[in-house]
């Protein structure tokens, strides 16, 4: 045959096999956050990271990566796999070379990775959850299941997985489900009547908005948000001594139950105070960063612990609000991500600048004045207004709500027979003396002072600038008869900064150990204004009344004025007494700017809930899911960083996030309302051999969420149920039952005092939370001590927590309770107080062979109670016999306390 | 995002393989789901494997019985662990860690070189050095120095391995107490009693497999996660258990409930439950089911155990036991019965060793002196009790803290302290270990002649639980569990094996 | 279009590759085919298939340059393969030409590429599925990972140590780096005199104290230490090796030394013992209490079965069939859970009955596990009666006999036990002397009698308030 056809025939083959694998295979460039950063991060980044960067590389930062090594010559060169020495030392064969040094080697795939990576150029990636929140295209997805966008992510990752979605769940369970999720308690008897008997579409909508507007739905989220607040009722540290804070408690409350929206819920807990004319409310909402520990065990140093205070503000601000685990970057820069280690500093500079120093009285305090008082408080202001200035009002109503600024006597040196007190208070003897370093002055020409003696007749010194220096104030303490009391000095102007000297006189004291005065604070200012002028006598006692006025108080934060500004250092290695560079707050590089440039805390608080904010919204978003769902989209709720796990729907993720902030405005409600509404929320939580072979965990959500309730679910919901729960909200922390011997305290007298009447059976937020003894029942259910922020709880499974059910008495008395209900509504029969009682808790129809087994139970217990009737009056906690016995009432309680048992009243189906 | 870059176990495992090839016995590790032998584990309970895919935790692990024993990696020398922890820290430097030099320098400046960059808790400026405030000298055949505080325990050091150069880079309580315990200084990881209890199930299920007793009037600074169970099932964290009142919160049954009753209530509720998880086929539930058995067991078994009262005279004798007390000796005393009742590790903690000074209570010539003779009897004695009843070779008994103390005296705020006492120190301190495999009469590692750094056979806190895995018959970096998308292990990404302890 | 070249292109390689081989095979065969008379029909497919296969070989070169662009691999690898490739090609369009002119160089034509082609196609294979793909299946360890397997020396006793026991040792362990082909650190050890000469660091031997010679001390190393010996990567030797080691340096490191002259301590008998019998010995020396056989495994139901009646059944290590029974859990011993133990007999070697409501009686049933080496009864009703029915468990190497009836007198019983190390006898108010008069005869390691006090000093009941002055 004629050859020259043939080469015509081949190239035709060639071209044609080419053109089709252009569209078989699109161009394969290797994705930096999918492919490279997992190695780095498993296998390389331990050595050379933010920690160590052994042989001076590091894969942290391109930058650094590609910088010369100590060989002289950089370890990657874009382009140029061969020629990288990373390249070589992942493959050459001496053990000595090869990395990973003394672990195993790179997989052949992981080093074909690196090398095409690095051929096209070893780009970096920001990781995902550092990027902007963007709008997310819908995935192109047709189903009648779908009810909105969220079904439509969903159904579409199904899909992928060869999973189906299951059906809705009965209506029973949605009604339970949804009641424990909104509100934390079984819905009320009008609501599931109301909704069980209408069949309307819309039944489901109206049953959500009931929920969502009961005064339950607050205390339910707020518990959420206490565990990120760490609020606790108590110090914390050793002595781990009261606070009273519940104020702060109340306000998280109120603002779920109003709705107010997440950018202004964080404005005001960040920087409430700094707000324009912020009142009681917004400073309380700053308490949020007073729930730090405060250490009061003697010979402390007060600064460490406000160090500490203070770190740890920044490091709950990163794990609340931002989802990022950002502490190790308080030692080093971040191992996994893109934080550098004076970022840290930099931050932490927007918090340190704040009055609290760690006293014993926990200054500042927001002083909680009586209605008749605060009208007191209005006039003294308006008259000052106009009869001297608006600043002076405003100042004077700043002093009288704060006590602020003023200068605590902890800032006391130089003791001679004189000495900070248990580290809370100067205290001078006989002949004492100290020095108050460095006070700015400025031509003040009042001291207040608090102090306490029990020493008439002492007389206080103070000098300027030296023991010898000249006389500022010279004055004869009255009596303070162990109390505090307030005293007002005449002092000379003086301008700028001195140091003050101190010494105590009092001719009667022999006793050289024997303190004669303690002070607390010191504030420099003018007298009360306007003398002279019509109505200053009376306005000066309202003054002083006010001051003096012992009132209830909450810790808050409180700015220092600029004459007493904090200025800020990077500690090295996390050591606060090695200070280097001074750093100016500012946030990270790689996150989005500050908005206005404001560099203070309400800048910082604008920051985080700038809609740029690619962290913010993200963590709510995958928050509010765990809470519903049970595991977040992204599991690790405390890091989204690159450490963390990568989310199961990363563009739902988004989606959800970017709807919060510009659909519903960063509306909680309306959020939840949007995910609930979901036909990915209301499947049946049906576990289907194919899901569980495919999906054990339900990550991609072919069925409903079926999780064991929290905690303070669990209390609340039996309390409800058995009739006793107390509806009464608000106020200070209440003391239900607790065993003998929990609080174990040393230094600190406190007791576990019983609550009486409704305060037993007020829902679990409101029970007192001391963070070195919680209330056992709540840890055995995984609440945390609250000591710092818990970003997730870790659901547990085991024998104490059914011990804890099934004995503690506070469960038995629930049991009672409901006994008691079940044999009073539930009609003459057992049978009908069983069935009863069964559909009571669970909103569901007693079947055959649970009726059985609850059935067998009764006629036991009936038996034994027959028998032996002081095992009944027991049961029942009836002291006296007063002749007629019950024995039915006490199976009831037997079946009532099996029946708070069952799984499917611990978990949420 | 693609997962599967997350977790390509079998690859960067075939190394470590090829490493044990020619131990042919140990080829079935590789078998194994999570290092816990699927193999040695289905030849023993061929139940179990059935459940694999319906098993949340992707091991061979039956929910409904995750505490069975299981196999280690080759064959053990211990066959449980009673951790001994001094929560405070006591100071080395008065009990083991012999250092005349240091005497000769009490009371001069500290040198500069010591401080600079140097983190402490509350020494501020130049602080003074500080003698040895106790007289050593040697005991036993081995010759071991002790100092005269502990006059019991010194006795007993030819069954003693003392580690003189441990070393951590945690400088407060709590921290440290986790890295110590947890194998990282922040929260959230398992307790390696939890690790223990997870890779070797305990062998009587009638009793929890990891038991927490504390005393000394506190709970360790670092509160329950010192104990906890981190991101493995729950049911591997410590239970705690008290030696006065109620051994476990509510473990009595309300008045008037006897036990059949309590019986009959508990089947009903496991049959509804059991009735549910043939509804919901949650295997959730059946955990359920068998955490609602073993309360019923502890029920029965844990009062009895926790029961010090039934032990002869001359035992309370041996320990100083007062029965109905809380005390660490009688902790101590529960303890041994522990390990004979079949519990696998049994967590002390003795909280108040923190001897800053500052009180005649926490100096080191006042205070802790108090603290030794509150121990050193008891400790003593379980190591000779144990001897006699032939469970020393098998129990390995860790006696340690968290961080060691200066050999400086504290002088906070720059003023010296009232009593003598020294600030935390982090860069050496001395643990010791005994039995369960372990080698006696040897102190392995040494510090300067202050006692300041280390000089010789520096000791990880990894090491050390790397060492009490291999004991137990594990190899620590294959002991793993998947979270968060990688395998972790206790001692993360370090360990040494303590060779030379080794018997 | 370089990005479409190198990914696009080049991935098509490893496809396309395959079509020369299997053409050009084919042309050979219809060539050689086609020369013998029956098949000369094949005559025209020669040169046809030759000139397809010329062109597939073209575009497997062109298409695998753009592979090797791809950065995938190691420039240096691809090299070989890449020449020998382009070589073949020519040699393809030669013997077309040289076919198609029926040139007398012909035939030479034909073998010149098939060799092309079978070193292309190797040095290709190597390059995806890595060096020595092929050699593989004809030695299946490469050197690196040498496996010991000691010879079995019958007459141990006569074996000089050094040829017969430590040159084996050192061949599997050290050769590999350390000999004729590599000297590492200057180090050889294949001939008496390197070894004593040393390496770069001078002497690694001292005859008479193994820690100064850095030859052993290296082998003791933590195994992630610098300079721990093999390297962690490579196989490790086991105990009884580094026990075998260890004896020559101690007993002077003798070329010459016989086994019977060398004083033998309680580390290096087993380790001979093993040797004997031409084992490597258990990699754990604590072990070595263990029959060295692997039982067959046990029937999992009988297991099952003692599970559900609280018993604690694990085998001893993952991959062993050795068992241990614990009865802790147990409520109550019956009948049923003798019977299902004694099926368990070959496996049993452990079995635990301290605290156990046993007597005499379940003596008769224990004795019946044959295999069992470690036995406990601490605790237990058991007496002089019941000890001496035991007579049959001849392997019982652990004993603990501590609180039960057992009376001194009752232990003469134990002289039988060849096996026994471990004993302990402790029981309140008797002496310990009467045990160990008794004991005297068996040859134990360890015997404990108990009886310990820990008295109470002056010193531990007062509270000092502050410090002792003196």
């Amino acid at each position: 045959m004629p050859l020259a056809r043939k080469p015509l025939i081949l190239l035709l083959l060639v071209v044609l096999v080419t053109g089709m694998s252009c569209l078989l295979t699109r161009s394969r460039k290797v994705d930096f956050n999918a492919d490279i950063r997992p190695i780095f991060n498993k296998k390389c980044i331990s050595c050379h990271g933010g920690v160590k960067q052994k042989g001076g590389f590091s894969v942290l930062f391109r930058e650094e990566a590609l910088a010369n090594t100590e060989s002289g010559k950089p370890a990657i060169i874009p382009g140029k796999p061969d020629e990288s020495e990373l390249i070589r030392r992942l493959t050459i064969d001496d053990p000595e070379e090869r990395m990973p040094y003394k672990h195993d080697a790179l997989a052949n795939e992981e080093i074909k990775l690196l090398r095409r990576w690095i051929q096209q150029g070893a780009e970096w990636g920001t990781h995902w959850a550092y990027l902007p929140v963007e709008k997310q295209r819908l995935p192109a997805v047709e189903d009648k299941w779908i009810r909105n966008d969220i079904d439509a992510y969903i159904l579409h990752r199904l899909h992928q997985e060869h999973l189906n979605p299951s059906a809705e769940a009965d209506k029973a369970t949605l009604l339970r489900r949804a009641s424990l999720d909104l509100t934390g308690l079984p819905p009320s008897e009008a609501i599931a009547n109301a909704f069980l008997s209408d069949n309307s579409p819309a039944a489901y909508d109206k049953l959500l908005d009931q929920l969502l507007a009961s005064p339950a739905y607050g205390e339910k989220w707020a518990s959420l948000w206490l565990d990120l607040a760490r609020y606790a009722d108590t110090r914390g540290y050793e002595a781990d001594r009261g606070r009273t804070i519940w104020r702060y408690r109340d306000w998280v409350i109120k603002a779920f139950n109003e709705d107010k929206s997440y950018d202004r819920f964080l404005l005001e807990q960040f920087a409430g105070d700094l707000l324009p004319n912020a009142g009681e409310a917004e400073y309380i909402a700053t308490a949020f960063h007073r729930n730090t520990l405060t250490n009061d065990e003697g010979g402390t140093e007060n600064e460490e612990f406000r160090t500490a205070a203070v770190i740890d503000r920044v490091n709950t601000s990163w794990s609340a609000v931002l989802g990022t685990s950002f502490n190790c970057v308080q030692c080093h820069a971040h191992p996994y991500d893109p934080f550098r280690h004076e970022d840290y500093y930099k931050f932490l500079a927007f918090f340190n600048n704040t009055r609290d120093e760690d006293t014993e009285s926990e200054y500042p305090l927001w002083r909680h004045y009586n209605s008749a008082d605060s009208q007191r408080l209005e006039k003294v202001v308006k008259w000052v207004r106009e009869n001297e200035s608006e600043k002076r009002a405003a100042e004077l109503r700043h002093f009288l709500n704060t006590w602020q600024p003023a200068i605590n006597s902890l800032q006391c040196d130089e003791y001679v027979d004189a000495a900070l007190v248990s580290s809370w208070h100067a205290g001078l003897r006989n002949n004492g003396t100290c020095r108050l370093p460095n006070v700015p002055l400025e031509g003040a020409t009042e001291l207040l002072f608090r102090y306490g003696t029990m020493r008439p007749g002492g007389k206080w010194t103070v000098t300027l600038d030296s023991l010898k220096g000249p006389v500022v104030a010279s004055y004869i303490l009255p009596n303070s008869k162990g109390q505090w009391n307030l005293g007002r000095l005449k002092i000379p102007a003086i301008p700028g900064r001195h140091h003050l000297y101190f010494h105590y006189y009092h001719p009667g004291i022999n006793n050289k150990e024997e303190t004669g005065v303690l002070f607390e604070w010191f504030r420099f200012t003018d007298p009360f204004p306007g003398k002279g002028k019509p109505g200053y006598e009376e306005n000066l006692a309202s003054f002083i009344a006010l001051m003096e006025a012992k009132v209830e108080t909450t810790p808050v934060m409180v700015e220092n004025p600029p004459s007493l500004f904090r200025r800020s250092f990077v500690f090295e290695r996390g050591n606060w007494l090695v200070p280097a560079n001074e750093v100016e707050p500012d946030v990270p590089s790689v996150l989005n700017p500050l908005p206005n440039g404001r560099k203070d805390r309400l800048g910082l608080a604008e920051w985080l809930i700038d809609k740029k904010n690619p962290l913010t919204s993200r963590t709510l978003v995958n928050r509010v899911w765990e809470q519903l769902f049970g595991t977040g989209l992204a599991e690790t709720l405390e890091d989204l960083g690159s450490q963390g796990l990568p989310p199961s729907h990363p563009e739902l993720l988004d989606h959800l996030a970017y709807t919060l902030m510009n659909d519903h405005q960063w509306s909680l409600k309306r959020f939840l309302k949007t995910l609930m509404s979901s036909a990915t929320y209301r499947q049946s939580s049906i576990v289907l051999e194919e899901g569980l072979r495919r999906d054990p965990l339900n990550r991609f959500y072919a069925r409903g969420p079926r999780i064991r309730l929290s905690a303070e679910q669990l209390r609340d919901q039996a309390l409800a149920a058995s009739g006793l729960l107390s509806s009464k909200m608000y106020g200070p922390s209440v003391m239900p039952y607790q065993p003998e011997g929990i609080w174990l305290s040393p230094y600190n007298g406190d007791k576990w005092v019983m609550s009486e009447g409704e305060d037993q059976y007020r829902r679990s937020l409101y029970t007192y939370w001391k963070r070195t003894a919680p209330y056992p029942s709540m840890v055995t259910f995984d609440a945390g001590s609250r000591e710092v922020c818990l970003p997730r709880r870790i659901r547990t499974n085991t024998p104490l927590q059914a011990l804890t059910t099934l004995n503690d008495s506070a469960w038995v008395v629930m049991a009672r309770s409901l006994a008691a209900n079940m044999s009073k509504k539930g009609g003459a029969s057992v049978r009908d107080q069983l069935k009863w009682g069964y559909e009571h808790l669970m909103f569901r129809k007693l079947d055959k062979a649970r009726e059985e087994a609850l059935q067998i139970l009764y006629n036991e217990a009936l038996q034994r109670f027959r028998r032996e009737p002081k095992a009944g009056r027991e049961i029942l906690g009836i002291k006296e016999t007063n002749g007629k016995e019950q024995p039915e009432l006490a199976a009831l309680t037997v079946v009532a306390n099996a029946l708070l048992n069952l799984d499917e009243w611990l978990t949420k189906n | 995002m693609k997962p599967k870059h997350w977790a390509n176990k079998p690859l960067s495992r075939e190394a470590g393989h090829r490493v044990l090839q020619h131990f042919t016995r140990r080829h079935f590790i590789r078998e194994s789901a999570m290092g816990l032998g699927a193999l040695a584990l289905g030849s023993i309970l061929p139940g179990c494997l059935g459940k694999k895919e319906g098993n949340p935790l992707g091991m061979d692990f039956d929910p409904a019985h995750p505490m069975l024993p299981r196999a280690p990696h080759f064959p053990g020398r211990a066959r449980s662990v009673i951790f001994i922890h001094m929560a405070g820290a006591p100071s080395q430097l008065e009990l083991f860690s012999y250092k005349p030099e240091l005497a000769k320098l009490d009371g001069q400046d500290c040198p500069p070189s010591l401080l600079e960059g140097k983190k402490f808790a509350f020494i501020r400026g130049v602080p003074k050095m500080l003698g040895p405030q106790a007289k050593f000298s040697q005991h036993g055949e081995s010759g071991l120095w002790l100092s005269e505080n502990l006059p019991h325990l010194s006795t007993v050091v030819d069954d003693m391995a003392l580690l003189n150069a441990v070393t951590t880079d945690q400088f407060n309580h709590a921290p440290a107490q986790l890295l110590m315990q947890t194998g990282t200084p922040r929260q959230g990881r398992p307790s390696i009693g939890a690790w223990v209890t997870y890779g070797l199930g305990t062998e009587n299920q009638n009793l929890p497999g990891f038991v927490v007793l504390t005393s000394g009037g506190n709970n360790p600074d670092a509160g329950k996660s010192v104990w906890g169970s981190g991101f493995l099932p729950s049911v591997y964290q410590g239970v705690q258990c008290r030696s006065a009142g109620d051994p476990v919160l509510f473990i009595k049954d309300p008045q008037g409930m006897d036990r059949d009753l309590r019986r009959a209530s508990i089947d009903a509720i496991n049959k509804i439950n059991q009735q549910e998880y043939e509804e919901y086929k949650d295997p959730e539930i059946l955990s359920r089911i068998a955490q609602y058995e073993m309360a019923y067991k502890m029920q029965i078994s844990v009062p009895g155990v926790m029961d010090i009262a039934d032990e002869p005279a001359y035992i309370h004798e041996m320990y100083g036991t007062e029965p109905g007390q809380s005390s660490f000796a009688n902790n101590v005393l529960l303890a041994r019965k522990l390990v004979e009742k079949g519990v696998r590790f049994i967590q002390l903690f003795d909280w108040g060793w923190d001897t800053h000074g500052d009180s005649a209570g926490n100096a080191v010539d006042v205070g802790l002196i108090n603290k030794c003779r509150k121990v050193d009897k008891p400790i003593t004695a379980l190591l000779l009790d144990l001897k006699q009843r032939g469970l020393l070779d098998e129990t390995l008994v860790v006696w340690g803290s968290e961080f060691g103390r200066t050999p400086m005296q504290e002088n906070r705020e720059g003023k010296q302290m009232p009593f003598k006492g020294r600030d935390h120190h982090a860069e050496a301190f001395s643990i010791w270990m005994a039995g369960g495999g372990i080698k006696g009469g040897l102190t392995y590692g040494e510090t300067d002649e202050i006692g300041y750094s280390i000089t010789s056979g520096k000791t990880e806190v990894y090491d050390i639980q790397a060492t009490i895995l291999n004991r137990l018959g594990f190899d620590h970096e294959k002991l793993t569990y998947p979270s968060q998308g990688r395998e972790f292990r206790l001692t993360d990404l370090s360990g040494k094996v303590i060779h030379p302890i080794l018997a | 279009m370089f990005h479409f070249f190198t990914q696009t292109l080049g991935r098509l390689h490893p496809l396309l590759v395959h079509l020369p081989i299997g053409i050009l095979i084919l042309a050979i065969l219809f060539y050689f085919l086609s020369r013998r008379e029956r098949f000369h029909s094949l005559q025209p497919a020669v040169s046809v298939s030759l000139l397809i296969g010329f062109f597939t070989a073209l575009l497997s070169v062109i298409t695998g340059y753009g592979l090797s662009l791809g950065g995938d691999y190691a420039a240096s690898a691809v090299v070989k393969h890449q020449w020998a490739g382009i070589v073949t090609v020519i040699l393809t369009g030669a013997t077309w030409y040289l076919h198609h002119k029926k040139h007398t160089l012909e035939l030479g034509g034909w073998v010149a590429m098939l060799t092309g082609l079978v070193l292309t196609g190797h040095w290709g294979g190597s390059l995806t599925h890595g060096e020595g793909y092929l050699a593989g299946m004809f030695s299946p360890a490469s050197d690196s990972d040498k496996v010991y397997t000691p010879k079995p020396i019958p007459d141990i006793e006569e074996a000089v140590v050094y040829t017969d026991i430590i040159q084996p040792i050192l061949e599997a362990r050290c050769y590999s780096c350390h000999s004729s082909t590599k000297q590492k650190g200057k180090l050889r050890l294949d001939q008496p005199e390197f070894i004593l000469k040393g390496g770069e660091e001078g002497k690694v031997l001292s005859p008479g104290n193994p820690e100064q010679s850095s030859l052993i001390e290296r082998l003791f190393l933590q195994d992630k230490d610098e300079d721990h010996m093999p390297p962690i990567e490579k196989p490790q030797p086991g105990p009884q090796e580094l026990a075998l080691l260890h004896w020559w340096v101690k007993t002077g490191g003798s070329f010459t030394m016989k086994v019977k002259e060398g004083q033998k301590d309680e580390k290096v008998i087993p380790a001979l013992a093993f040797l004997k019998e031409g084992k490597a010995g258990p990699d754990k020396m604590e072990e070595s209490w263990l029959p060295i056989k692997n039982p067959s495994s046990a029937d999992p139901k009988l297991i099952q079965s003692l599970i559900a009646k609280g018993w604690a059944i694990v085998a001893l290590a993952q991959g062993m069939n050795h068992l241990s029974a614990n009865a802790i859990g147990v409520d109550s011993l019956d009948k049923q859970s003798w019977d299902l133990l004694e099926k368990l007999a070959p496996q049993l070697v452990e079995l635990r009955l301290g605290q156990c409501a046993v007597g005499d009686a379940d003596m008769a049933q224990v004795a019946k596990l044959k295999n069992l080496h470690r036995l406990f009864l601490e605790n237990t009703k058991v007496t002089d009666k019941g000890l001496a029915l035991l007579q049959p468990l001849e392997h019982i190497r652990y004993l603990n006999l501590s609180r039960t009836q057992v009376t001194p007198a009752g232990i003469k019983t134990l002289k039988p036990f060849k096996e026994l190390r471990y004993l302990y006898l402790y029981r309140e108010g008797v002496n310990g002397k009467l045990w160990l008069e008794n004991a005297g005869s068996i040859p134990l390691s360890a015997i404990d009698t108990g009886g310990y006090k820990v008295p109470t000093l002056a010193s531990d009941t007062i509270e000092l308030t502050e410090p002792i002055k003196n």
